[in-house]
Order: C-alpha cells, then structure tokens, then sequence
C-alpha cells in the first residue's frame, strides 16, 4: 500500500506541475500576442499618421506654389515691357537717336503741318528745307521721350525684381515644407521605435518565460518517475 | 443657425445595453455646425455629436473618441480656412478697384512698348483739352500774323512755325505722359500690396494644412498609448489567471490524492485487498488513480 500511495502522491505532484505548466505557456502566449497586437496597433497609428502628415503638408504646398503665382502674375503688366524699354532708352542714350516711331513721325507731322499753308511757298527748295527743320525738332525733342522711357524701364525693372522675389519665396518655402515633411515622418517613425522594441523585448521574454516552464515540468516529472522508480524497484 | 450633416463611418461602431448584448450599430456621424454670430460674420464652432451607445469595454471607448478627434480637428481647421480667406478677400477687395492698368496701357503704348500701331493709334487720339487746343491755334496765329505784318515769310518764319508746331505736338504728348504717371505709380504700389496679400494668404493657408497633418498624426499615436496599455494589462491578467486556477487544481489534486492515500491504508481497504496478488497491481491502482486526475 505504500507503493501505490507513493504513486499517487508522484501522479498529484505531476498533475499539479502539468497543470503548473501550461497555465506557463498560456500566460506567455496572451504576452507574445498583446505584444504582438500592440505592436500592429502601434504601425497601423504610424502609417495612417504618416498619410496625414503627407496629405497635409502637399495641401500646403499647392496653395503656397498658387499664391506665389497669382502673387507675381499681379506685377506682370509692369514687369513685361522692362527690358524692352531698358533696351530702347539705351540705344537712345548710347546713339544718341532720335526716338523715332509714331512720336517722331507725328511731332514731324505737326511741324510740316503748321506750315502747310497758303502762306508759305512749301515747293522745291523750301520743301526740303520743312523736312530738314522738321528732323531737327524731333531731335530736339527727342530727350523728352528718352526720359519717360528710363522711367518706364525703371518701374518695370522693380516689378521684375518684386516678382523674382516672390517665385524665390515661394520656392523657399517649398523647399522648408518638404524638409519639415521628411523630418516629421522621420520623427513619427523613430518616435515609436522605444515602445516596439519594448513590445519585441516582451514577446521575447514571454516566449522563453514559456519554454522555461516547459524545461521546469520535464525536470519536476523526471525527478518523481526516478522517486517512483527506486521505491518500487 | 445650426445646420446637420451626416457622414458615414468606415467602421459601424455596435450598440449594447446594459446586459451588454448588442442592439444594433451606428453607421453615420452626425455633425452640427453651430454658429456663432459676431459683428464681422458668422464663424462655425463645429459640434461632432454622436448617437446614445453604451460601449462594451473601454477600448472601445478610447478607440470610438480617435476618429471624433480627428473630425472635430478637421472640422476646425476648415472653418479657420475659410475664414482666413475671408480677411485676405476683405484686403482685396479694398484695394482692387485702384489696380486698374489702364493708364500703363496707354503709357506704354505712347511709348511704343505696345507695337507701332497701337503707338500711332494713341497718338492720333490724344485727349487735348478745347482750352489746350485754343491756346495752340491762338499761338499759331499769332506767329503767322507777325510774319505776315512784318512781310517776313522767309526761312526764320518757317521755322519758327514748325517749331511751335512741334513744339505743340511734343507738348500734347509728354503731357499726356504726365498725366498718366500718378495713376500708373499708384496702380504699381496697389498691385505690390495685393501681392503681399495673395503671398500672405498662401502662406497662412499653408500653415493650416500642414499643421492639420501634424496634428492628426499625434492624435493617432496619442491614442495608442492607452490601448496598447490596455492591452497589456489583459494579457498579464489572463495569464495570471490561468496560473492562479491551474495552483487551484493542483491543490485538490493534492487534496483528492491524501485523501485516496488514507482510503488505500485503511483498514475496510486493507481488510478487503488480497495480499497475494501481484505487486504490480497496487501500482497500478496508483497510476488509475493518477490519470483519474490527469483526464
């Protein structure tokens, strides 16, 4: 009788490790899959994040780039004839021509027409003589024009620079939004790297928490078999 | 006023009671824009309101306020763009009607900027006042009445003459330039200063977006901390709870295994076992007992 009451006391006491060891490993899977939850939990936070912070900063870059645009297409009007004024002043200045086109040809027109009259003999020799005096006035004149193309270009020519300005702003800022973009999905990214690794720490130590209870039955169980066996043999 | 607006939810959030069977689900947020009246317009303080529910657990709870949040965040960021846009339209339109380029126009067309012909058509049609236009005739022919008094009509009286009619013409035309100056100046100082505007506004539109996206995506990692919590929390409760029960079994195992001890070194037991059967079957009374337990 005192064989089969060691057999029993060696089955209870293996029951009970059995029992003790796979509460062990369960215990370690509901771990390793919290973690494992929290963890998909943390990537799916971090890529919808991630879709935030690009949906957002490409809004603010499309209305940067429009305003921009319609910023400096309000100096186009100024800004279109700088050179072409710039350029005419300058051929003036350097040439020392006259200014030419409908303003030459009128101020010429009206010095002919003041004297194309019955009161003077406009024939021949005299005729010559209005077309030479009336080349010579609007070369006089001439200096007049030059000036108010200078000022033109002038004008024109700080409307050009105020527009390149606000392109290059524009642009700048474009280039800081895309900087911060890529530091903030960087941030988000690195900001949840401690708590995964904490989560994958965990997971770890859950598992071997398990195979360790594991190893601890096979031990307890040899240890009463081998108690069974000598008594018996 | 308030005005409702119903947006449908990605995911159906269920319904319970108190016994906690669910009831039904919820498909939609409802969304009332309460505005608020001030002396410059209406602004909207959007209300996200939701349907009565009672949530299973508080995970769920935590998870339902993430997407409300985020709502309530985009619903503010909306109305602060809107009303961004608002102040710079409030700046443009103060400033619009002086922007005309109109005179510039003209300007560069005398000027030739504009091409030859639109230069020979302004020319042509310079606005000279009837005062202007009788002060020229009357110095014409006052010139012409000299030459004719003193019966000079020779070179000196010609030129004399085209001088003061280019003179005249030259005179219409920078005039005119005169004129336009002011007005051109000031449509350039208008239109930098719209420009600031339109560069201001962008920039402040700008701002908002980004932030929203920042924003949203620390709401959503904000929000994991107390579910990942959670969740650990449960699993180390499930887990000691499955040790505590298997010590509770294995305790009545004990128990049940003395008490068969007793039973076996009884005297009724003793009294009714054959000492002459084979050892091997108290042994094996012993392992029946053993997976008695284990089954």
């Amino acid at each position: 009788m005192g064989t089969a009451a060691a057999v029993v006391g060696a089955g209870s006491a293996i029951y009970g490790a059995k029992e003790g060891r796979d509460a062990q490993k369960d215990a370690a899977k509901d771990a390793e899959r919290g973690a494992m939850q929290s963890a998909k939990l943390l990537e799916e936070a971090g890529r919808k994040g991630q879709q935030n912070i690009l949906f957002g900063n490409r809004k603010a870059s499309e209305k940067i780039a429009s305003g921009a645009q319609s910023a400096a297409a309000r100096l186009d009007p100024f800004a279109a004839t700088a050179q072409d004024a710039y350029n005419r002043y300058k051929n003036m200045a350097m040439t020392g021509g006259n200014i030419g086109g409908a303003i030459g040809s009128a101020v010429q027109g009206a010095s002919k027409g003041a004297v194309n009259s019955r009161l003077f003999d406009t024939s021949g020799v005299t005729a010559g003589a209005i077309d030479t005096n009336a080349r010579q006035l609007e070369s006089a004149v001439s200096p007049m024009f030059r000036d108010s193309l200078l000022s033109s270009a002038q004008s024109g020519m700080a409307a050009t620079t105020d527009r390149a300005n606000i392109l290059s702003r524009g642009y700048d800022k474009l280039a800081d939004l895309a900087g911060a973009t890529g530091s903030q999905r960087a941030s988000l990214m690195v900001g949840s790297n401690p708590q995964l690794q904490r989560l994958s720490t965990g997971a770890e130590e859950a598992r071997l928490l398990g195979d360790v209870a594991g190893q601890n039955f096979n031990s307890q169980m040899l240890g009463q078999l081998s108690n069974l066996a000598g008594r018996y043999f | 006023m308030a005005t409702t607006r119903k947006f449908k939810l990605k995911n159906p959030i269920n319904k319970y009671d108190q016994a906690g069977n669910k009831t039904g689900q919820q498909t939609h947020w409802k969304f009332t824009n309460d505005s608020f009246s001030t002396g410059l317009g209406d602004v909207g303080f959007g209300n996200v309101k939701m349907g009565e529910w009672d949530p299973a657990s508080t995970d769920e709870l935590i998870k339902a306020r993430t997407p409300k949040a985020l709502r309530m965040l985009r619903e503010g960021n909306k109305e602060a763009r809107r009303l961004a846009k608002i102040a710079a339209q409030e700046q443009r339109d103060a400033l619009e009607p002086y922007a005309g380029t109109e005179a510039l126009d003209e300007q560069n067309a005398i000027l030739g900027l504009s091409g030859l012909a639109a230069q020979q058509s302004a020319i042509e049609n310079l606005p000279i006042s009837e005062a202007q236009q009788e002060a020229n005739r009357r110095q014409s022919a006052t010139q012409q009445r000299q030459a004719l008094a003193s019966g000079d009509i020779s070179g000196a009286s010609l030129l004399g003459q085209q001088q003061i009619g280019a003179q005249q013409q030259s005179a219409a035309i920078q005039g005119r330039l005169a004129e336009l100056e002011p007005l051109v100046a000031t449509a350039r100082s208008v239109r930098s200063a719209l420009s600031g505007i339109d560069e201001a506004e962008a920039s402040r539109l700008g701002q908002i977006w980004s932030g929203q996206g920042t924003q949203m995506s620390n709401l959503r990692m904000g929000s994991t901390a107390p579910l990942i919590e959670s969740i650990q929390n449960r699993a180390e409760l499930s887990g000691l709870q499955g040790i505590a029960s298997a010590n509770q079994r294995a305790n009545t195992a004990n128990q049940l295994g003395g008490l068969v001890n007793m039973g076996l070194q009884s005297n009724a037991f003793q009294s009714w076992w054959d000492p002459q059967s084979s050892a091997t079957s108290a042994l094996g009374a012993g392992f029946d007992v053993v997976n008695m337990f284990n089954s």
